[in-house]
């Protein structure tokens, strides 16, 4: 799988750079580009695991309290800090989703805060209609993901947003790494069959018309 | 009695496939078993038309600017709060403590070591012949030689006597012993050691 880092030039400092600033120096200008580096990927983690954008802003807040409060106790300069911040949002996530106990379901109907279009980022398309077919693909995607059990949705959200490798994801977890294959594969398994069910319905409306 | 033999699984190996997460030799097995099942093959190649819709369409979303705003403001109040004297590189009265210290140190030490560079005042403060120097400077005893031709000054026996050769011998009889600065010293002394200090 392809990496991708689009932050990442050859003249910007790479994380443990930025880190050792920020720690030795107290350079605030690196904490805020190493924030600036990986803050989307976090969030979008966050955002749709629990489908809720007041939630979503809490625990990214409460992520990066603990990340400042933390970092010299607990952060060892050996490891990937992105790897170390996205364990501190993973378990905050999961946190809330416990206490919760249900499925969030990210549907505009239910939840009247909920406005996906506010979240994209401007792509500056010229086709109107392009970026609201667009918009209404990623729309339905995330009603499906949202569909999917927690666990499933987990494996789907960190192998994309945070390009975890199946062994990370396990490890993260706390199951085994079949666990977390076998999981990937009924999630793909289970959004295949809500995009054919979407898929007929389109169908059955179209041909009514 | 058959033997069980620990085959991989093909399912794990199907979904690594899909990300492109097996080596050569696992490929090569997961082809193989697409190629005779045909259920298989169609599984592994819809899950992977259905994760490029996902990566497609999962969109990138930002936090508010705000919130953002908040977490650096609490990373400057945080590094404030628990930024002391002595972690601070930058604290000036660092800087100048340190420099009042070492430039203290580099004071006394050069008032305690003696110096040897130089060798009157070295003799000056040395032992039986290095008294002796000074006072041939201050031309208060002139040297003397013996029949055995060991060399003497006034009374005193030189330390570590060196027994010279004659032109030199011949020139410390003859030497009348002219007040010399205390600084100086006697040419015929020059080439020879007392006391361990070299000229």
């Amino acid at each position: 799988m392809m990496s991708r880092n689009p932050h990442l030039s050859n003249q910007q400092p790479d994380d443990h750079e930025l880190v050792r600033r920020y720690r030795r120096n107290n350079d605030q200008d690196a904490f805020k580009q190493l924030l600036e580096r990986h803050q989307s990927k976090i969030y979008s983690y966050i955002y749709s695991m629990v489908g809720n954008a007041e939630t979503a802003n809490d625990i990214f807040q409460e992520t990066f309290t603990k990340v400042i409060t933390k970092m010299d106790e607990t952060y060892n300069e050996q490891g990937k800090w992105i790897a170390w911040v996205m364990r501190i949002a993973h378990n905050a996530t999961i946190d809330f989703l416990r206490k919760k106990k249900r499925f969030v379901d990210v549907n505009s109907q239910n939840d009247p805060d909920y406005d996906f279009y506010d979240r994209l980022p401007d792509e500056g398309l010229e086709d109107a209609q392009e970026t609201l077919e667009k918009g209404e693909d990623r729309s339905s995607l995330m009603t499906h993901i949202s569909k999917l059990p927690k666990e499933q949705r987990e494996v789907v959200m960190l192998r994309h947003y945070y390009e975890m490798s199946f062994k990370e994801i396990a490890d993260l977890t706390n199951v085994s790494i079949n666990t977390a294959l076998g999981r990937m594969r009924y999630a793909l398994i289970n959004l295949r069959k809500m995009f054919e069910k979407e898929h007929e319905k389109e169908n059955k409306f179209a041909e009514r018309r | 009695m058959k033997k069980k033999t620990s085959l991989p699984n093909v399912d794990d190996l199907s979904i690594k496939y899909v990300f492109d997460d097996l080596d050569p030799s696992e490929i090569m097995l997961v082809e193989q078993a697409m190629s005779k099942d045909q259920n298989r093959l169609i599984e592994v190649h819809s899950m992977k038309s259905t994760w490029k819709r996902v990566q497609k369409n999962l969109p990138e979303m930002h936090p508010p600017a705000e919130l953002t705003e908040n977490i650096l403001e609490n990373a400057q109040q945080y590094s404030s709060k628990h930024t002391t004297f002595f972690t601070s590189r930058l604290n000036p009265g660092l800087f100048a403590t340190a420099a009042v210290v070492i430039f203290s140190l580099i004071v006394t030490f050069a008032y305690l070591i003696p110096s040897n560079s130089d060798a009157t005042e070295g003799l000056a403060t040395g032992g039986e012949g290095t008294v002796a120097l000074e006072n041939i400077a201050n031309n208060e005893m002139q040297p003397w030689i013996d029949r055995e031709n060991m060399m003497y000054i006034g009374a005193l026996e030189i330390h570590n006597k060196v027994l010279l050769p004659d032109s030199l011998r011949k020139n410390a009889i003859k030497t009348s012993g002219t007040a010399t600065p205390a600084t100086r010293i006697p040419p015929m002394m020059q080439d020879f050691q007392l006391t361990g200090t070299r000229y």
